[in-house]
């Protein structure tokens, strides 16, 4: 089959043309987070619960998400005990940051860029875990009364507490930004020094 | 043991001269300092509280010009409609931290980087007042869609607003280089 398909033109300025696209992808992003959602609270639970039980003894913490929130469940809380919870929704709304981020980018959905996305979200992934970590931590630390008072130092209390509030704040903000910016750092730099990425040939025509 | 530190020393060199490499390390640098900094308690109260008030107090002066009744007590927006307070993640200073360390990491003159930082600055603290101006009346007309609202679709426009001038300032900037080096 002979195809018509002329050469697009490369646009005038490619850094606006990808401005452009990132509020349509901002939109497909939120899309498909909202579908993703069950999922990434399960998923950010379950390893946050892997982590911290990973260096515990005995392993008795369990995170269980319930309606975006996790709540942590400890074997030797008392039956009767309030359950602390963190918000789910907070540490993985990034997700949305990321994709906006990658789709926009020139013919997001080829494999190499594909590829990339895989990579930059399960960074992204592990970033999201740790927050949780901290969150949990944070809890154990503090929350506790006497019990955190016996079992956590100042210096922890204080690094526990200077690393989830950085987590919070810049860490969650930013790693989307730059997971994208280092995995595409050739694009990016194609896109801002005004060189449009060339337009690939299709396979199999010579 | 020699060899061994002379390859820890040749992957610090290796990741130094490499364009990327080097801006990410310096990005984080700048971030992590940036953030201590604020983070102090000394700062918190005498910068980062006083400039969350003032963002509120503009927000509230706005918000009075399009005829609500507001009042402002602190970082607190109070009206009979709806009350929202700002935060420290809400006042627009994260985002700013880190498009200020985006602007110093990339490789270019001083003189860029100042107007970069102050244009940028003033632009994310214009979109940080639309967002709070949508939040309100988000919380007005919408309040069931408060919270995703903010936690979501603002955190991540703001975000990317951040990125987009970044972006914008850095094709400015190479553009005047790239004339500057033709020139020559």
């Amino acid at each position: 089959m002979k195809s018509t398909q002329r050469p697009r033109p490369e646009p005038r300025d490619p850094v606006a043309a990808y401005l452009r696209r990132l509020g349509l992808t901002l939109a497909i992003a939120i899309a498909m987070w909202l579908v993703l959602r069950p999922v990434l609270d399960s998923a950010v639970a379950g390893g946050a619960e892997v982590l911290l039980r990973a260096f515990e003894v005995p392993r008795v913490t369990r995170l269980l998400p319930v309606d975006h929130r996790a709540e942590v469940r400890r074997a030797d809380f008392r039956s009767d005990s309030a359950l602390p919870t963190v918000p789910l929704t907070e540490i993985h709304f990034n997700t949305v940051v990321l994709l906006a981020l990658f789709l926009a980018l020139p013919r997001p959905w080829s494999r190499r860029q594909l590829e990339r996305l895989f990579m930059g979200a399960t960074v992204l992934y592990a970033t999201q875990v740790l927050n949780l970590w901290l969150h949990v931590k944070w809890i154990y630390a503090t929350g506790l009364g006497e019990w955190s008072l016996a079992h956590a130092s100042d210096l922890w209390r204080n690094l526990i507490g200077f690393l989830r509030y950085f987590f919070d704040l810049p860490g969650r903000f930013s790693f989307p930004v730059v997971i994208w910016l280092a995995l595409n750092w050739d694009e990016v730099m194609k896109l801002v020094s005004g060189r449009a990425p060339p337009v690939p040939r299709k396979r199999g025509r010579r | 043991m020699t060899t061994r530190r002379a390859r820890i020393v040749d992957t610090i060199v290796r990741l130094w001269t490499t364009r990327e490499s080097r801006f990410l390390l310096l990005f984080f640098t700048f971030l992590i300092v940036g953030f201590f900094v604020i983070a102090l308690r000394p700062v918190n109260d005498a910068v980062v509280v006083p400039f969350t008030e003032g963002v509120a107090t503009v927000s509230g002066a706005v918000l009075r010009l399009f005829g609500e009744d507001l009042t402002v007590i602190g970082c607190d927006l109070r009206s009979p409609r709806f009350a929202v307070t700002i935060y420290n993640g809400c006042n627009g200073l994260i985002t700013s931290l880190i498009f200020v360390s985006a602007v110093l990491a990339f490789p270019t003159r001083a003189w860029a980087k100042v107007v970069g930082v102050v244009g940028g600055l003033l632009a994310i603290q214009l979109v940080n007042l639309v967002r709070i101006l949508a939040l309100f009346y988000t919380g007005v007309f919408a309040p069931e869609w408060f919270d995703e609202s903010h936690l979501v679709i603002w955190q991540s426009i703001v975000i990317l607003c951040g990125v987009a001038l970044w972006m914008l300032w850095a094709r400015a900037v190479t553009t005047v280089d790239a004339a500057r080096a033709a020139e020559r």
